[in-house]
């Protein structure tokens, strides 16, 4: 925060020059304003969203870096909050024209500040810190217009970043194109915030080097957050701010503790496509090796300092969730493939196991419970798909209650039709036994599509067909036979002449297994060809079961 | 789960679920058609009647419990069946299946809850402060075992006991129609 306020003390020095400087755009200008109105209302960063795209766009195009980060600073704040936005949209508006038409740098962006005393608060850290709690709207709503306001009339801003062109300077007009219009939002603001910091940060430099590489991840995330913030503001600015704070906590922890969260955040902004996921994703990697979602106190704890006493929480899951998500190999495709939660998990779950890990998707928040829920959700989903698919007539049924309904009124029929048959088999007559048998072939043959092995069948069997009938029971047999899951244990039964006791449950005379035995070979041979084989059969062994009906016994 | 998923699907294991099913529906039905036998013919429609109703009603407990044994302790509502249908009979009843059953259920029940995570079990108690939505307290009447899963297994379970009330509706259908 000390470093907050003197770099908006030097912002404001240097207001003239950024003025001056952003006085070619001007766009970029409103911008800058629109933020310092902003400072009446505390979420009125919203407002800037436009506007600021369009300033980043401007700012990109100029060649000044600083103001891309600005911009990006601002973005986050302006999806925020929404309803404010169309409030702050209006400062903006007019703070825009003011700053068109006086093109002073000074008195723009005093204007535009309005309650200066903002301004002497610290530029970007309550922001950033807001940034990175995610929605933490509430806190720092003053300082937040004072920091913003400051940003614009920062010239150091424009410093730092000839500073350090080396690193970012052409890297920023290029990065920053990609942003285009929205998508700043969520990702400019923090780098621009963090800019200003981290350059005055001498170990910016540093982190720069490192940050360089991974440009590619950074301009994936920002794209990611572009579509996230497009999608779900609220969720996008916190998972986006989340992200480039997570990837620019290495920056900030390797400076200093206050400007940290600036420095990491503009440093991701602003040169998105350098950092990005270098430093970040490096710093995390080294921390965060196995915790996706565990609760992290260590690289969490700089950024509570920095924060004014905001939930550390969400800071945690955001640091815990950039983590695993720098840590997942292919962290730029992951978040471009974004949607599937698997994949993160997957990739990350080769060094964890007690957790669950999930990846963030693109545009989510990334709150361990949130997380959570997520998985729960699409397990959810995934098994209501499934009895979709079971229930009959449900494949347009769409929604969970809808779903459910039909399910339970499902279940119910099916329930009604087991009663309805137990009825109906119960007033059938008697001679169930010798009928059971047949019926269990032919149900076996005809009514299964493939081979119904009714083991049981074989049991009854022999006490329905008596021995002196062999063509009969071939049939059967064999259908029974084929539909048995274990023909080579019948075999065996029947060759030891089974016993009362079962094999499977069977009760075979003697005289039967010779007699199958016979026809196991048929069987075997015949397998299952359909019931084609059987009618005929059938008719045999109807006249068989007839016979054998005086042995039947029930 | 999708091991579970694949044995739905697939009913691969040996022999098929409709075999083990029907293998003991009928050797139940078997024996409830021994032990009380009909009326000669239709003497006694009223008796019968009373009859009739009391072997529906012993043969639907018959198809639930043969279907429930024929799946095993693998599922939740199988065993919560098992259970419950051995308590209901309590003469006559094997009291090893219902020990089996229970001590399975038991195992089966202490692994799951070591495994859930912390996020899981905020998640449930999150579940529980806002409540199921009626539609997932019906089914949880409708399944067997289901009051005390939360919507994500039960939806599973559903799926199992539908796919075994399937086969069981077929099953017994076809034995009626090749009846007399």
């Amino acid at each position: 925060m000390d470093r907050g306020e003197k770099n908006d003390l030097d912002h404001e020095k240097r207001n003239q020059e950024h003025i001056n400087n952003y006085g070619s755009s001007g766009v970029s200008l409103d911008w800058r304003f629109c933020s310092t109105t902003i400072t009446s209302t505390p979420m009125s960063l919203v407002g800037p969203g436009n506007s600021l795209g369009g300033c980043k766009e401007n700012v990109m195009g100029s060649s000044s870096c600083s103001s891309a980060p600005m911009v990006n600073s601002f973005g986050p704040p302006a999806l925020w909050d929404q309803p404010t936005s169309v409030q702050n949209m209006g400062y903006c508006d007019s703070s825009l024209q003011n700053n068109l038409s006086s093109m002073n740098p000074l008195g723009g962006p005093k204007v535009g500040l309005g309650p200066s005393s903002l301004r002497s608060d610290v530029s970007w850290n309550p922001p950033v810190s807001m940034l990175r709690e995610g929605l933490f709207l509430p806190n720092a709503p003053g300082t937040l217009p004072e920091s913003l306001s400051q940003f614009p009339a920062d010239s150091g801003f424009i410093e730092r970043a000839a500073r350090f062109s080396c690193f970012s300077g052409g890297g920023f007009s290029d990065m920053v194109n990609p942003f285009g219009g929205v998508e700043g939002i969520g990702v400019p603001p923090h780098g621009g915030v963090r800019m200003p910091v981290s350059m005055q940060e001498e170990a910016f430099p540093i982190d720069l080097v490192r940050l360089l590489p991974p440009q590619r991840n950074s301009i994936n995330t920002v794209e990611a957050s572009k579509d996230a913030l497009l999608s779900s503001v609220p969720e996008n600015c916190e998972v986006s701010q989340l992200k480039r704070e997570g990837r620019s906590e290495d920056l900030v922890r390797s400076t200093d503790e206050v400007p940290k969260q600036v420095v990491g955040g503009s440093g991701n902004d602003s040169e998105e496509p350098e950092f990005s996921g270098g430093g970040g994703q490096d710093g995390k990697e080294e921390k965060g090796s196995g915790s996706k979602k565990r609760k992290r106190n260590g690289p969490i704890a700089g950024f509570d300092a920095k924060g004014d006493g905001q939930p550390s929480e969400d800071v945690k899951d955001t640091s815990e969730t950039q983590q695993k998500i720098d840590q997942s190999p292919n962290s730029a495709s992951g978040k471009a493939a974004g949607k599937n939660n698997k994949q993160g998990s997957q990739a990350s779950d080769p060094p964890k196991e007690e957790y669950i890990h999930v990846r963030a998707r693109r545009g989510q928040a990334t709150n361990s419970h949130s997380l959570a829920e997520r998985v729960r959700r699409e397990k959810i989903s995934e098994r209501m798909k499934f009895l979709q698919d079971l229930v009959p007539g449900c494949s347009k049924v769409t929604g969970k209650a809808v779903m459910l309904d039909e399910i339970i009124n499902y279940v119910q029929s099916l329930q009604r039709q087991v009663e309805f048959l137990s009825m109906k088999l119960a007033t059938v007559n008697p001679r169930l036994d010798f009928n059971i048998e047949r019926l269990l072939a032919k149900d076996i043959l005809h009514s299964r599509a493939g081979p119904s092995s009714t083991l049981g069948f074989f049991p009854n069997m022999p006490m329905a067909y008596p021995p002196p009938i062999h063509p009969p029971p071939a049939g059967l047999i064999q259908a029974g036979l084929n539909g048995i899951g274990s023909p080579d244990s019948l075999r065996r039964t029947l060759h030891n002449q089974i016993n009362p006791e079962n094999a499977g449950g069977f009760k075979e005379s003697a005289q039967l297994p010779n007699v199958w035995e016979d026809e196991l070979h048929n069987v075997v041979q015949m397998g299952f060809n359909g019931g084609s084989a059987l009618p005929s059969d059938q008719d045999n062994t109807d006249g068989s079961v007839q016979a054998g009906n005086a042995k039947v016994e029930l | 789960m999708t091991a579970s998923r694949r044995e739905i699907i697939t009913s691969s294991s040996s022999p098929p679920l409709r075999t083990r099913f029907a293998l003991r529906f009928l050797k139940n039905l078997m024996k409830i058609k021994k032990s009380t036998p009909l009326g000669h013919s239709s003497s006694l429609p009223s008796s019968s009647s009373l009859e009739i109703r009391r072997r529906t009603q012993l043969i639907k407990l018959a198809a639930y419990s043969s279907m429930a044994r024929a799946v095993g302790s693998r599922r939740v509502w199988s065993r919560a069946l098992i259970l419950k249908l051995s308590a209901g009979k309590r003469i006559g009843h094997r009291s090893s299946i219902s020990l089996s059953a229970r001590s399975s259920l038991r195992c089966l029940g202490m692994k799951r809850k070591r495994s859930k995570t912390v996020t899981k079990r905020f998640a449930a108690k999150k579940r529980q402060l806002e409540g199921p939505c009626p539609g997932v307290v019906e089914l949880q009447r409708l399944v067997p075992g289901g009051e005390s899963m939360d919507l994500c297994g039960l939806l599973e379970e559903t799926a199992h006991f539908v796919q075994c009330l399937e086969t069981q509706v077929r099953v017994m259908r076809s034995i009626a129609d090749q009846l007399p």
